[in-house]
């Protein structure tokens, strides 16, 4: 009877001596799958990003007579629009720099020491993700407002006219460097965690001082987390709107800002999607060079 | 081959490790003194303190109590950095950023040597463990075993005053773990090294060490040479912890004779008893040293209803059981155990100088 069953029936015996098939046969099933699990990211991603995309890279270069890299051509030779890409490159740079440097301790005492001041640590930095990042923006302007809390406390220490610190460069990149922080110092405990202790052990008997440890075992093994977080910061900050928008003045402007006026106030639809485009470019690029620190992280895993 | 002088070089006086407030006791007054060039084994169960001393000799642990004298100084608040103790893990600790050669020259370039000086130095090493021509691969190129020849040779190439082990063969198959055992211990005669070593594999300790140190619940049950604890155990712990045994209950019956009585009849020692008649004792047999004999003779003998046998290869493991239920294991030859079946009876018999009386 099991022998008349039709393929693929449940048969209690095996029609010959191959193998038993496995519950999921592998030559239909199991490469559809991963697909049928993409389906609607590929459908959200295709839609709702790839085409609109497409639109603005096909505004950037249509012309009222077709082709055109009349809006590139304008971009490049524009030393206004070329100093506020510069100006752009320069405050997420030193966003960078400000997060690495406030991140990396937090890491550092997070990752090593652990247990209940490592998780509060933590806790702390994941907590401000579940505040909206605008809140946090009014909270420093209420902070750094002429009349807020800093400039009241440094009148009250006698400093008569502290300066004006709200709708100023710093006041944009404090605000940056606070939204983009927790970023850095996840990329740097990531990594840090990994950092198998007894490396540091081991450095020590060899007689490192501590310093030495840290300098020739722990800060190279925590590099690929410097890399991994600055270009996430870096990039994030190149595209910022609202912060720098609301903290910074108008001699601060950076390109996300200029994208905004070019539209809001020039309606240069072309002009805007170009400075766009310029921005993705710099973005894809920075992810080549990511890209590249990322094959090293490969290596450095054992 | 390097003789061990008799004056203390490394010596632990009644150190100690308390954790949570001191109601854990990790490490309970040890005290060990050991030997330039000695190769000290400490073993034990996990949790027996015994990489806890070591992690404390290394200076990765304060002790609670006690001090530790190298050549005549106390090293206690010295930090690990300072000490100069080669040390390898069992996990190998290798700088996985580092190639084979840096990993190896990192102690001599923190002590800032000559290049040239370092170039020949980490050479001779790499070659004494047979790696010369991986020194410039990263150490996730390699095996297990080659990882921890690389972190053997950058524990020695320092000359480190002593060079403490924890557990360096743990990761390994059970022939690579035998031919470094080897490796080890050669290249420990050769350089005169004093060298700390923990494990808890019996036969590792065996095979290895100039003496043992026996590490049970934070203290150190008996230090002797390997021989020693496995013929004489001090207490009842060591002889079951080390090698196989039968371990019986025993009052003394005749102290002069030296006989004891015990579940399976009484049994008698080579030599005079230096305790009074009734006191409690354990008598310890080594299952090897337990012969099929014609007939039980009156003492040091019993008849056995063989329970089960099992075939190791090189030996057979016999257990049997006396008429009132007391288990006795054996160990024959293939030839010795060829004639015997579970159930069948079995007379045994063992030597006044194979038992050994200790005190529980």
């Amino acid at each position: 009877m099991a022998q008349t069953m039709p393929d693929g029936a449940t048969s209690d015996e095996p029609t010959d001596h191959s193998p038993p098939r496995p519950l999921l046969s592998p030559g239909v099933t199991r490469p559809l799958r991963p697909w049928l699990l993409l389906a609607p990211a590929i459908v959200f991603v295709t839609g709702l990003f790839l085409v609109p995309l497409a639109g603005i890279l096909r505004l950037s270069v249509v012309g009222p007579d077709g082709f055109t890299l009349e809006a590139y051509g304008a971009f490049f030779t524009d030393p206004f629009y070329l100093r506020i890409l510069g100006r752009t490159l320069a405050v997420a740079l030193t966003v960078t720099v400000f997060c690495i440097l406030l991140g990396y301790p937090i890491a550092y005492v997070a990752a090593r020491y652990g247990g209940r001041l490592g998780t509060a640590l933590i806790l702390i930095v994941t907590m401000s993700f579940w505040t909206s990042f605008l809140a946090r923006t009014y909270a420093w302007m209420v902070i750094l407002g002429s009349q807020g809390l800093l400039s009241t406390v440094l009148r009250g220490l006698g400093w008569e006219e502290p300066p004006q610190l709200l709708f100023t460069g710093i006041a944009a990149n404090i605000g940056m460097i606070h939204i983009l922080l927790p970023f850095m110092v996840l990329s740097l405990f990531a990594v840090m965690q990994r950092i198998d202790p007894s490396l540091l052990k081991a450095s020590a008997g060899l007689g490192a001082t501590p310093f030495q440890t840290f300098r020739t075992v722990f800060l190279p093994l925590s590099a690929p987390g410097i890399i991994n977080g600055s270009a996430l910061v870096f990039i994030v900050c190149l595209g910022f709107y609202v912060t720098p928008e609301l903290l910074g003045g108008p001699q601060d402007q950076m390109i996300a800002r200029l994208i905004g006026s070019q539209i809001e106030q020039l309606l240069d639809w072309r002009e805007a999607a170009t400075m766009a485009a310029v921005l993705l470019a710099v973005t894809l690029a920075l992810f080549a060079v990511y890209d590249h620190f990322f094959g090293l992280d490969r290596l450095w895993r054992s | 081959m390097h003789q061990p002088s008799p004056d203390p070089f490394l010596r632990l006086e009644g150190v100690s490790k308390r954790y949570a407030g001191g109601a854990l006791r990790a490490v309970d007054d040890v005290s060990i003194d050991i030997r330039r060039g000695e190769f000290l084994s400490l073993l034990g169960p996990s949790g027996s303190g015994k990489t806890t001393t070591l992690m404390m000799i290394a200076g990765f642990e304060l002790p609670s109590d006690g001090r530790i004298v190298l050549s005549g100084r106390d090293i206690v608040g010295i930090p690990a950095h300072r000490r100069n103790f080669g040390m390898v893990f069992q996990n190998y600790a290798l700088f996985p950023h580092m190639t084979v050669f840096d990993n190896v020259a990192y102690p001599l370039r923190l002590r800032k040597l000559a290049p040239d000086a370092i170039a020949e130095t980490v050479g001779r090493y790499l070659e004494m463990v047979g790696l010369t021509s991986y020194a410039d691969r990263r150490p996730n190129a390699l095996s297990g075993g080659q990882q921890q020849r690389v972190a053997l040779a950058r524990a020695l190439v320092f000359d480190p005053a002593v060079v403490l082990m924890d557990e360096p063969l743990g990761a390994l198959d059970k022939n690579l773990r035998e031919q470094l055992q080897f490796e080890i211990k050669a290249l420990q005669r050769k350089l005169g090294i004093t060298l700390i070593y923990v494990t808890h594999d019996q036969s590792e300790a065996m095979t290895m060490s100039d003496r043992i140190a026996v590490f049970n619940a934070g203290h150190i049950e008996q230090i002797a040479a390997p021989i020693e604890i496995y013929r004489r155990p001090a207490t009842r712990f060591v002889g079951e912890f080390v090698g196989e045994s039968n371990m019986f209950e025993a009052t003394v019956s005749d102290p002069q004779a030296g006989v004891v009585s015990t579940a399976i009849g009484p049994v008698r020692a080579a030599a005079p008893l230096d305790c009074a008649r009734d006191a409690p004792v354990l008598a310890m047999i080594r299952p090897e040293l337990i012969r099929p004999a014609d007939a039980p003779p009156a003492d040091n003998g019993t008849t056995l209803t063989v329970a089960s046998i099992v075939h190791f290869g090189d030996r057979v493991a016999v257990e049997g059981s006396t008429a009132d239920g007391h288990t006795v294991r054996l160990r024959l030859s293939d030839r010795e155990a060829a004639a015997l079946a579970p159930g069948a009876d079995l007379a045994v018999s063992w030597r006044p100088d194979d038992v050994h009386l200790l005190v529980p």
